[in-house]
């Protein structure tokens, strides 16, 4: 298996993430989880705003290629402990509040994360913004907010 | 704005008209450098004329999109600025500019390399805070580079400077990061540099699967009533024709047996000598050859010298193997195909495909033994592809579980439902009409065992029959094709 793939796949266990990218929502909790995994350990992923929020269509590429290397490899290298200290501070902040749907909590902060810090909108513009273009998630958004802060990430 | 203020005469689009900004980025070093990096890596020494560098097919995309907004201004009346189109064509005009030599098959090269010593037990560790905002991932893919040559070359910010064009602005068309911006110009499955590079290597290979009606289907260009670029109705045919000859454009030319025979040998050779530390692609290195003003240099040829240096250097020939791989590609001599097997088939049947591959790879070992040919000159390679893909990889078979995003990429054709206050656009493959619709569920799957021979074509070709005779008598029943 070619070593992005190694690399991509140990990040997601390091994250806590399934690598399955059987439906949409499997592969929308990919791309969110990895913007923050890629936040913490610079992969190289860059990503751009679509209305479900940051998307990276490289990451789309190599989670394709991934899930059908697994068919077939078995990886049996590790990442180091650098990058595993880094990916573990991360981690809590993937964890929804209760009640809250897991890709639902993952959409609302990468979004809110990327419109203040990538897109550099102000707090009323980001929040205008994501109002506009999520209206269902707009009742996370302040828990969003303040996650993010205490990971001080805004 | 004149966007004729210059002109440049091309084979594939007649005469290109160019504006002030454009004549000054196409004046700088670092635009200039892609005179000297091929758009088809080691194609040329197959299809001899297909060596036509990605400095004439910027220039080509740079064209086509600007077409693509003067017919979306025609057909919609939309009201879009001079300077819009400008960065629009500005984008595409450098978006080529981050390729590495050879273009894709170094570029994976490096990100798997940076990628293992950098993050796997065992590598290097990287101690720098980076993060992906400001920071600095271990390598850059083209994008990327893309970006850090237009933040960072000072020939480009004086061009920019000068004609009144804010960085910021274009960055944010060049990233794709503005949301209400028309990304699927410069990147879907329909887009300027797609259009560009079929018409364009069908030129210049002399294959004319790719020789599509390309004005037509720019001319069509138009946006359904969520703002998002699709094609008039009438340009349905010409759309899924271009979807088909991009379906043949892959199989006869980057899937050539002996252009993918070059490519591996350049990659190995590319892949052993980053491992050698002969070469730095890290970022921090190609940062500082952006700053230094010595990206510029960094072309095809400098690989090529690069391996002519290598060739004679006593840390390579300590390397099995190495020497030879890199006299394989100086002296285009590269692995010979020995057996194939090539079909299209159910895309259900993705499985049997891998299985076969697997067969392959396990018994590369014995037959090595066998034979006496060193392992390290045997290689297998394989792909599926299907004629529907969107994009580079995603498979249209859960064509009914795919994100906005992933959607997105897709070619619409406009409908002609006028409810609901305006018109909307359907994806091409939907389109019960259309050849792509009818073999979405079909893909080709290619296999194919190289092996680096040495000796004279009749020694070669001696030992190919003798290694093809023991794997035709261990497989019997595997599926290879006449060769």
């Amino acid at each position: 298996m070619e070593t992005r793939l190694i690399v991509l796949k140990l990040f997601l266990d390091e994250l806590g993430q399934d690598s399955s990218i059987a439906s949409m929502k499997d592969r929308k909790r990919i791309q969110k989880a990895m913007y923050f995994g890629n936040l913490a350990v610079d992969l190289g992923y860059r990503y751009s705003w679509y209305l479900m929020g940051p998307y990276s269509t490289n990451l789309t590429r190599d989670y394709y290629d991934l899930s059908e290397a697994l068919e077939t490899d078995k990886i049996d290298k590790s990442l180091n402990d650098n990058v595993k200290a880094k990916l573990a501070q991360i981690k809590p902040l993937l964890t929804p509040p209760r009640g809250v749907d897991g890709v639902d909590w993952l959409e609302t902060v990468a979004s809110v994360h990327y419109l203040q810090k990538v897109s550099r909108l102000s707090e009323a513009d980001a929040r205008a913004r994501f109002k506009q273009s999520k209206p269902q998630l707009d009742q996370y958004y302040d828990a969003g907010v303040q996650a993010l802060r205490k990971f001080k990430l805004i | 704005m004149t966007f004729r203020f210059k002109s440049i005469h091309d084979p594939v689009h007649g005469s290109i008209g160019l504006s002030g900004v454009e004549t000054g980025i196409i004046s700088t070093t670092v635009f200039q450098r892609l005179h000297n990096v091929r758009q088809l890596g080691l194609a040329h020494l197959v299809f001899p004329g297909a060596g036509y560098s990605r400095f004439a097919h910027s220039v080509g995309a740079c064209h086509v999109v600007g077409m693509m907004i003067e017919a979306l201004r025609r057909n919609t009346k939309e009201p879009i600025q001079d300077e819009q189109i400008q960065l629009y064509r500005l984008a595409a005009l450098l978006h080529d500019v981050g390729h590495y030599p050879f273009s894709h098959a170094l570029e994976e090269e490096i990100d798997n390399h940076y990628k293992g010593t950098s993050f796997l037990a065992g590598g290097a560790i990287r101690n720098k805070e980076d993060t992906a905002i400001d920071g600095e991932p271990p390598s850059y893919n083209h994008e990327l580079l893309g970006k850090r040559i237009i933040e960072n070359d000072s020939e480009i910010a004086t061009v920019l400077k000068a004609h009144n064009v804010n960085l910021e602005d274009l960055k944010a068309v060049f990233s794709k990061q503005d949301p209400l911006s028309m990304t699927a110009l410069i990147s879907s499955d329909l887009d300027c540099d797609r259009l560009d590079y079929l018409r364009r290597t069908a030129y210049h290979a002399g294959t004319p699967y790719g020789d599509v009606d390309i004005g037509y289907i720019v001319s069509q260009t138009t946006l359904d009533k969520d703002r998002r670029v699709c094609f008039k109705n009438k340009a349905l045919k010409a759309a899924d024709h271009l979807l088909v000859s991009r379906y043949y454009d892959y199989l006869q030319l980057p899937f050539h047996k002996t252009v993918v025979a070059l490519e591996i040998a350049l990659k190995e050779v590319f892949r052993e000598l980053l491992k050698l530390g002969y070469i730095d692609c890290s970022s921090d290195a190609i940062l500082k050859r952006i700053k230094e003003s010595q990206w510029k240099d960094f072309d095809d040829q400098h690989v090529i010298s690069l391996f002519r240096q290598a060739v004679t250097d006593p840390k390579v020939q300590q390397v099995n193997g190495l020497q030879k791989k890199i006299q394989s590609i100086l002296l285009r001599t590269p692995p010979k195909l020995i057996v194939a097997s090539e079909r299209i088939d159910d895309t259900i049947r993705k499985k049997d495909h891998k299985g076969s591959v697997q067969q392959l790879n396990d018994k590369l070992d014995s037959w090595a033994k066998e034979t006496g040919i060193d392992r390290t000159f045997w290689y297998v390679w394989q792909r599926s592809l299907q004629l529907t893909k969107i994009g580079a990889k995603v498979p249209f078979s859960d064509a009914k579980d795919l994100g906005d995003e992933e959607r997105s990429q897709l070619v619409h054709i406009l409908g002609h439902d006028t409810q609901n206050g305006g018109v909307t656009s359907t994806p091409l493959i939907e389109c019960q009409n259309t050849l792509i619709n009818s073999l979405s569920e079909k893909a080709y799957y290619g296999i194919r065992l190289y092996v680096l021979l040495e000796g004279s074509e009749p020694e070669k070709a001696a030992k190919k029959k003798e290694i093809q005779r023991i794997i035709y008598k261990e497989l019997p029943d595997f599926p290879f094709v006449q060769l």
